[in-house]
């Protein structure tokens, strides 16, 4: 008896694993980057905008910012995104790398996102104080691991190469 | 399970406030989210989700720089049974009313009622932004304290309220964060 019982058990475990696989899959599908833009906080003028994100894994993707950009000592990153379905517990989470290694992540909890909805996140990012490293040495040498994560599961994570021009 | 971990131990973070901007659809939420930073407010949309701005306090105002996640969610009747899931973990409220809508402010009074009666709002210092006092026939801050119903929930005692008159967002603003930052 108690082995049967055991049988159901890890039956049931299996489909709902299987029903959290497809839900996941569904909100991966309607997720998307409406559009990125890196502004001067300083006075607004807009630096780099974006309304093609391209969120597929397989591959490591080149992003432009100018050169400028590492001059403001308050940069304003405004991201919005789009979501179908409701997700419970939204979380980013970005790794910046140079030269294969880490030098920061950045971790921030959105929590939960209503169906159908169209959401910003702008978010002021402030200049080491100890002065930022020159274009020369970070462009192409910076990497952007970008990972979008409900709850402990991964909705998608993409890879960007980071040039200043 | 490495992720999960990683997550954990970043989420003990330093001096951050979390400011939630509730009101009714076309009220001015995002507006003021958007005055806040000096941004352009000539083409704002209705919101359908969620906006944050997350701004670092100038420490002139606080003992010391305060991290700040000001939370703007839609105000439509559709969003609103959303705005729940966004109490947890609230520091500061403010809700806004658009003192020209007197048609609304019955609706903008329950709405604000039933907010207090939230668990995960007890207790979190509230600043009410009467807006537009701009427009021609906007009721003045004053009579919209004297609208019987929305007097009712100040009335309430414990809770740490606030009340703004006519302009003064930078004002109530910095009374929230002052607040906030005194209870932490």
């Amino acid at each position: 008896m108690a082995h049967l019982q055991d049988k159901a058990d890890h039956s049931s475990s299996a489909t709902s694993m299987q029903d959290q696989h497809n839900q996941l899959k569904k909100i991966a599908e309607g997720f998307k980057i409406v559009s990125l833009k890196m502004k001067n906080a300083a006075n607004g003028q807009v630096l780099y905008e974006s309304s093609e994100w391209d969120l597929s894994e397989n591959e490591v993707k080149d992003v432009r910012f100018p050169k400028e950009m590492l001059q403001c000592t308050e940069l304003s990153r405004e991201l919005v995104f789009e979501s179908r379905e409701a997700i419970t517990d939204l979380q980013l989470l970005q790794k910046i790398s140079l030269n294969n290694q880490e030098i920061e992540h950045l971790y921030f909890k959105f929590g939960f996102v209503i169906p159908n909805s169209q959401n910003s996140w702008d978010q002021i990012i402030q200049a080491d104080s100890e002065g930022i490293l020159p274009a020369e040495v970070l462009s192409g040498n910076l990497m952007v691991e970008t990972l979008f994560i409900s709850q402990d599961q991964v909705i998608n994570r993409s890879f960007y190469r980071v040039f200043y021009v | 399970m490495g992720l999960l971990r990683l997550l954990r131990s970043l989420k003990k973070n330093e001096k951050e406030a979390r400011i939630l901007v509730l009101g009714l659809d076309n009220a001015g939420k995002t507006t003021i989210l958007k005055a806040l930073s000096e941004e352009d407010i000539s083409t704002i949309m209705p919101t359908q989700g969620f906006n944050i701005k997350a701004l670092v306090s100038s420490p002139r105002h606080t003992q010391e720089g305060f991290k700040l996640n000001v939370w703007d969610i839609g105000g439509q009747k559709a969003i609103r049974p959303y705005w729940k899931n966004y109490y947890e973990n609230t520091d500061g409220l403010v809700y806004v009313v658009d003192s020209s809508d007197d048609k609304r402010l019955a609706e903008c009074s329950e709405e604000l009622q039933s907010l207090l009666q939230e668990e995960n709002l007890q207790k979190v210092p509230l600043l009410v932004f009467a807006n537009k006092q701009d427009l021609q026939f906007a009721l003045d801050a004053e009579e919209n304290m004297d609208n019987p119903s929305m007097l009712s929930c100040y009335q309430r005692g414990q809770q740490l309220y606030y009340f703004i008159f006519s302009l003064g967002l930078q004002e109530g603003m910095e009374w929230l964060v002052k607040t906030i930052s005194e209870k932490k």
